[in-house]
């Protein structure tokens, strides 16, 4: 645990502050406010990541810090899923945003590296953005599908927004698409970079793991539709789950020695 | 199944649907293993999950996997119907294939089935001002066989971040001063001089009457830095590093520069030239990381290098070589296309194919208008 005090750290923090402000003001009803203060703290982060470019002189997606730092911009993908999607829950957005800025505002570290050779091309920053929106789209399905769990009825209070067990459905299906783009653009990446479109590096398992755990949910619902929800949404969770040990477990833990190593 | 058309459904014999059901509990049984294999493979490393998913039992398993795509795209006609579906299952038809044809029992088909002879993988050393063919195994050394065609490494350099150094100044009694090397610093010095301040870094300093035999070198450092006298004159020149048989002298001081040791390499340059004496081409290429050379059914990457000391008739002498990853491209096409399709009918089936609706569903105007 750190406290970063520069100019970075105190625009992470300040928008850790936003979030939390914003989630605290739509926890008690005034939801307009809270989103106004919710993009408040999106344009807080967004100044913290450009500031992060600017200082490292490339893309800043490199380690855990940076990743973590991206995935605070998830201000416009809530926003999209209420208005396109009708699928609510943006006071768990909010929270979302406080939980991957507090590890980078707290706990990674932001020294600054150079970029090995194999991180200069073009692939670089597509893969990694790619990824990191299909994990935060990925935790607001995990979000809809706890609270098709846990509340009565599995529906929200507001009559303009689905079941969440629909949401669970619709969001997944919003960020698949990105978790197969992210391991495809890996693949083909890694074939220019190390010569082999397919390593059976850790990472590279983990992150077939979580697709296979977000393929066989959809499979699964073909088959169930809405008759089993509440398994729907176990599957949903542990899909979650495998996305948690890949971003995690897989860089910070020695045992997955490979050549994803450097992102630790 | 839920999301069938009902009238279909109500038509279909119910051993169909059973055996469609069945199916696809297979699908998702395949999933699972195919998971649990992976997690299995994450925990044992690259190099044995390697060999356990080439192994014999898992050649079976892919082919079985292989079968279930064929299968199903029989028997849901919806996976035919639906252009997302057909190419998202076209597309893993595809990578499979393609996987297939690129493993080394692919390789070991193509000899039998089709007389190619290719190399799957190995590696190729290169000294500097040589040609090599001979691909070998990595670690053990074992050769692997010889390219059709010859590989003659004409120079290999690195690039690096720089990090600025130290600037070393001594006077005639003895007396010495060190700053960083960074532009904008000053350094205040005795009479008759005042003061030095360093103007510019240079990375790659060229001298355009010196000879060199690298001169796509990048590591050529020196400090551009002017001096200025108590009497206010001032004089601008260059330091070199302090290992470089000329220092900088002006009167009695002595100026060096110390450049950073821990600088980190950006990349890697392997300047190659194809022989292929049976087709009567010859051509250049430079090669660095994620940027290969392909050349008949083969890419070269930049995967290493190093350095040996060589005793000549003159003396020492220091001599680099390049190594190479030899990779076939046997059945990438077949993985790319179905990489393509796979995302294709991703972003169609989840994304794109809902928007028109969308905008069918916001324009519609209601039966009936409310007063």
């Amino acid at each position: 645990m750190e406290i970063k005090t520069t100019v970075q750290g105190y625009l992470i923090y300040a928008a850790i502050a936003a979030h939390l402000l914003a989630f605290m003001v739509s926890v008690v009803g005034l939801k307009k406010s809270g989103r106004a203060i919710y993009a408040v703290g999106f344009a807080l982060v967004v100044i913290a990541f450009g500031y992060r470019w600017y200082h490292v002189q490339h893309v800043p997606l490199q380690n855990l810090f940076e990743v973590f730092l991206c995935m605070g911009m998830f201000f416009p993908l809530s926003v999209f899923c209420r208005r396109f999607l009708r699928v609510g829950a943006e006071t768990a957005d909010m929270m979302i945003g406080v939980i991957v800025l507090i590890p980078a505002g707290f706990i990674f570290s932001a020294e600054p590296r150079q970029l090995p050779p194999a991180l200069q091309s073009w692939l670089f920053a597509p893969h990694v953005f790619v990824y990191m929106f299909s994990y935060v789209l990925m935790a607001k399905a995990t979000v809809q599908a706890a609270a098709q769990l846990f509340i009565r009825n599995g529906k929200p209070s507001d009559p303009e927004l689905v079941s969440y067990e629909l949401g669970t459905y619709r969001v997944i299906c919003l960020g698949f698409p990105l978790l197969t783009l992210g391991l495809i653009l890996g693949s083909y990446w890694g074939k220019w970079a190390w010569g082999d479109f397919w390593g059976w590096d850790p990472k590279e398992l983990w992150s077939l793991v979580s697709w296979l755990a977000y393929l066989g949910y959809l499979h699964f619902r073909y088959m169930h539709g809405k008759k089993h929800s509440n398994i729907n949404s176990i599957l949903a969770i542990i899909a979650m789950v495998t996305i948690v040990i890949t971003l995690l477990w897989v860089n910070l833990a020695k045992i997955f020695a490979g050549m994803h190593s450097y992102a630790s | 199944m839920a999301n069938d058309v009902p009238g279909v459904q109500a038509q279909a014999a119910p051993r169909w649907l059973k055996f469609r059901r069945i199916l696809l509990w297979v699908m998702l049984a395949f999933f699972l293993a195919l998971m649990t294999l992976s997690v299995r493979g994450a925990f044992v490393g690259s190099e044995r999950a390697g060999v356990l998913f080439n192994s014999a039992l898992l050649v079976i398993f892919w082919v079985l996997f292989l079968g279930l795509f064929v299968v199903g795209l029989v028997v849901f006609r919806g996976l035919v119907r639906k252009p997302g579906l057909l190419m998202i299952h076209l597309g893993c038809v595809c990578v499979l294939l393609g996987a297939m044809w690129s493993s080394e029992k692919g390789h070991f088909l193509q000899k039998k089935l089709l007389g190619i002879d290719k190399i799957p993988q190995g590696y190729l050393a290169i000294q500097e001002g040589t040609l090599n063919n001979h691909v070998e195994a990595e670690g053990t050394g074992e050769p692997l066989g010889d390219l059709p065609f010859y590989i003659y490494l004409d120079d290999f350099w690195m690039e690096y971040y720089w990090r600025p150094g130290t600037l070393h100044v001594r006077d005639g009694q003895g007396q010495s001063w060190e700053i960083p090397a960074e532009v904008g610093r000053t350094l205040e010095l005795p009479e008759p001089m005042r003061r030095l301040r360093v103007l510019r870094t240079l990375t790659n300093l060229k001298v355009t009457d010196r000879v060199t035999d690298r001169p796509w070198d990048n590591v050529n450092p020196a400090l551009d830095i002017e001096i200025e006298w108590a009497d206010g004159t001032r004089k601008r020149t260059y330091v070199l590093p302090t290992d470089m048989p000329h220092p900088t002298n002006i009167e009695d001081f002595e100026f060096g520069y110390v450049p950073n040791e821990n600088i980190m390499p950006k990349d890697y340059f392997s300047d190659l030239v194809v022989l292929d004496y049976r087709n009567n081409t010859q051509f250049s290429k430079v090669i660095e990381v994620n940027k290969p050379l392909h050349y008949k059914g083969y890419h070269f990457y930049q995967s290493s290098y190093g350095s040996e000391i060589r005793q000549t008739t003159h003396g020492s002498q220091r001599v680099w070589y390049t190594v190479l990853n030899v990779v076939s491209d046997s059945g990438l096409q077949m993985v790319f296309a179905g990489y393509i399709l796979l995302c294709a009918g991703v972003f169609w089936h989840c994304w794109l194919r809902h928007i028109p609706a969308y905008f069918v569903k916001r324009n519609a105007k209601p039966l009936i208008q409310a007063d």
